[in-house]
């Protein structure tokens, strides 16, 4: 099923000749995916909440897009800094624009994930400890207080559950649009 | 195209991994030489950098040759498999559904058939009954017709008979009365004549 969902983003985005690929994908889908959600689970570890295990799955990606782009193309990889119908006047502009949005292309993959996941369990953390506070020091008052942080809480893990399918897909998601656009636009 | 990049993109994708590992270990290596053990965010504490590379290295490395050679082929397998049984389920079913029809249109002419030739019979009997009861009828009607006409002649005998007595009759009758009221005698002949004469009167 979940299978069926990944080849389908896959096919969707580059058709038939996204094969080889729907495995890469569909592991880096899963992976992703299982660690966003073994984070849920109180006491564990989530590792997809550190820079340097994103950033090092986003560098993969990156370095296999343009590593298939140089390889299919040639040179002519370089000509997809050049978009279309730009009148001459304004690529000394457009080039180091393109470039540059390529180039932060994995910082951008990477961040986004390790920000949504770190920023939503800091979150959670900073209201727990609201709660905590708020029940332990202020008495009977506090107790009923402490039921807003806790409620928020509630709404929190909610919340972080569902960006923790979103963010995978979006990985992923992205992931195959870099490698249409790496298989294609030259 | 497709299988053109199969072998040669696994290269490149293992090739790349480990470039961005060398280039990230390389920078950890850096950073935990340069700077001492600090109390930020763990996320960018570089002492963990090298262990979290290498592990993520060994996961990764491991989930995606278990998803290459087992996951995928067995999906992808069961996927087909079930696809041509849906498929060969469907083909079956309009092959019997064909069949189906072919039969029954088979049996709706027969009945229609059937029904034509029940028809046909029906009438001929109907016919035949018809036929069988006129002549019985025509029979039935020849024979009383006859005894009708055997009576009404028995009749008009008795009558002309009756008439041809009557004026005898009546003379006899007159002279009966006449001698028993009166001393003299009547001529039976004059009365006769008389009744005879009103007789021949009426009949024309």
């Amino acid at each position: 099923m979940s299978y069926e969902f990944v080849s389908g983003i896959v096919y969707s985005n580059t058709g038939p000749r996204g094969r080889p690929f729907v495995p890469f994908v569909f592991a880096l889908f899963m992976f992703l995916l299982l660690g966003n959600l073994i984070g849920m689970v109180p006491y564990t570890f989530t590792f997809t909440s550190h820079l340097i295990v994103t950033g090092t799955l986003a560098l993969v990606v990156f370095v296999m897009v343009t590593l298939l782009g140089l390889i299919k193309h040639g040179l002519h990889f370089f000509t997809k800094f050049i978009p279309k119908g730009v009148p001459a006047a304004l690529l000394p502009l457009m080039i180091p624009l393109e470039i540059i949005s390529y180039f932060i292309r994995p910082i951008s993959l990477s961040v986004r994930l390790f920000a949504n996941i770190m920023a939503g369990h800091t979150m959670l953390k900073v209201f727990a400890g609201f709660i905590v506070m708020m029940a332990g020091g202020m008495g009977l008052v506090g107790y009923l207080l402490g039921l807003l942080p806790f409620a928020l809480v509630v709404v929190l893990i909610g919340f972080e559950f569902f960006v923790a399918f979103i963010q995978a897909y979006v990985f992923a998601l992205l992931t195959t649009i870099y490698i249409q656009d790496s298989l294609d636009l030259h | 195209m497709t299988m053109l990049l199969t072998a040669p993109r696994r290269r490149r994708i293992f090739a790349s991994a480990a470039a961005a590992m060398v280039v990230l270990a390389g920078g950890a290596h850096a950073a935990l030489a340069a700077e001492a053990h600090q109390r930020g965010l763990p996320q960018f504490d570089a002492t963990f950098f090298l262990t979290q590379l290498f592990w993520l290295a060994l996961i990764f490395g491991t989930f995606y040759i278990l998803i290459q050679g087992v996951a995928v082929p067995t999906l992808v397998r069961v996927l087909e498999t079930r696809d041509s049984k849906i498929a060969f389920d469907i083909a079956r079913a309009e092959e019997l559904r064909n069949e189906a029809a072919t039969v029954s249109a088979v049996i709706e002419d027969k009945i229609v058939h059937a029904r034509d030739h029940a028809r046909t019979i029906l009438s001929l009997a109907n016919r035949e009954a018809e036929n069988v009861a006129t002549a019985r009828l025509a029979m039935f009607d020849a024979r009383i017709s006859g005894r009708v006409r055997d009576a009404e002649r028995r009749i008009s005998h008795a009558r002309e008979d009756a008439l041809r007595e009557l004026p005898a009759q009546v003379g006899t009758l007159v002279q009966e009365v006449v001698g028993r009221f009166t001393p003299g005698t009547a001529e039976p002949t004059l009365a006769a004549a008389a009744v005879q004469a009103e007789i021949n009167e009426r009949a024309h």
